[in-house]
């Protein structure tokens, strides 16, 4: 066997090789061509057949592939997003910002004290206490086009197109305040009784003079200097010696 | 006759064919590069076989996953089974699957629907 359609061509043959015989005596004729209508009949309903079966599997597949790329974008603890969709988003949205020379902005949260609040309540009460927080973030940042992220540990990144240093402020202090009426008490801290974060911004307008990079480091300077008080937001400013 | 034994590859399933006891055993994934190349002998066994007993013969498949190729060539070999109980061999088919499997469980209702004399049993466990 070479062919699966073998039993097809086979009736196809047939029929090409009565036809070509070019006797038609009625009742032989009959016969032949029942035979061969019947044979093609169940060959046909074969091929319905492997198409309804491809396509119970192809479905199958489909709903698959779409469980696997939202698996795959998001943060299996907390349900926001993960770092490698940030990976993905970002870019996309830096050249974006570029073309349309618009600032974009990010957030860098980072939760205060949170190895002392693992010390202290157990890693499984963390693990809650990073769900709180995250769902909190995620009903602060409302635009659609914003993507907030679990960027690693303790720490989320919140994506902002077309938003500046007023816009920013304006979703850092409404994180700060959701995650302060949460209300999650916290005796190791040493700025508060329940848990805070602290959060840093950086916002700019992409051009031929800085870079994603740059940008990552900026928001990343500017939690660094948050976390200097803690619970509060500190935007980036450049390093002394940077300044013309 | 000897019994066939085929062992099981990530592409192709494992076959074990038993003239003694008449259960015939297909399981594992059936989505061969060469479907006929592969399936070709195990019909030609599964003829043979039948020319040379009348006993009754159950055969079992457990095909989680199969592309088209192979599921016309199991209609093919169900075909062939009917046409040879209607001349008065005892065969059955058992086509088992797994209950969260909905797509193997979907088209073994499939294959029965086309068959009248084949005794043909989807089993979910």
């Amino acid at each position: 066997m070479d062919n699966i359609f073998a039993d097809e061509e086979q009736v196809i043959s047939t029929a090409e090789d009565l036809i070509s015989a070019n006797q038609f005596a009625s009742d032989v004729d009959k016969r032949h061509y029942q035979a061969l209508l019947k044979s093609y009949k169940n060959l046909l309903k074969h091929t319905k057949r492997i198409v309804k079966m491809s396509d119970i599997i192809q479905l199958e597949s489909r709903n698959l592939s779409n469980k696997l790329q939202i698996a795959s974008q998001t943060d299996a603890l907390t349900g926001l997003y993960n770092r490698r969709f940030f990976n993905e988003v970002y870019p996309m949205e830096w050249k974006n910002s570029f073309r349309a020379s618009t600032s974009l902005g990010l957030l860098m949260i980072d939760v205060d004290y949170f190895k002392k609040y693992n010390d202290t309540y157990g890693h499984l009460q963390g693990d809650d206490c990073l769900i709180a927080i995250a769902a909190q973030i995620k009903k602060a940042v409302k635009r659609p086009r914003d993507v907030a992220s679990r960027f690693g540990g303790e720490e989320f990144i919140v994506l902002m197109p077309d938003t500046d240093y007023r816009g920013a402020k304006v979703i850092a202090r409404r994180i700060m305040a959701r995650v302060d009426s949460l209300v999650i008490e916290h005796s190791a801290s040493a700025v508060s009784d329940r848990v805070t974060v602290s959060v840093g911004i950086a916002c700019i307008i992409p051009d031929e003079g800085n870079s994603m990079v740059d940008h990552l480091n900026m928001v990343d300077t500017a939690l660094y200097d948050a976390k200097g008080s803690r619970n509060c937001f500190r935007t980036y400013s450049p390093p002394e010696s940077s300044v013309k | 006759m000897n019994n066939l034994i085929i062992e099981k590859t990530h592409s192709t399933p494992g076959i074990v064919f038993d003239t003694e006891t008449g259960v015939l055993e297909i399981k594992g994934e059936s989505f061969p590069e060469n479907v006929p190349k592969f399936y070709g002998p195990v019909i030609e066994w599964i003829k043979d076989f039948l020319n040379s007993t009348d006993k009754e013969i159950v055969f079992n498949f457990e095909i989680s996953y199969f592309n088209s190729s192979s599921s016309k060539i199991l209609m093919n070999i169900f075909d062939y089974l009917e046409q040879q109980v209607s001349e008065g061999k005892n065969i059955s088919v058992i086509w088992r699957c797994d209950h969260e499997n909905e797509s193997a469980v979907e088209c073994g209702y499939e294959f029965k629907e086309d068959l009248d004399l084949l005794p043909f049993v989807v089993e979910i466990y």
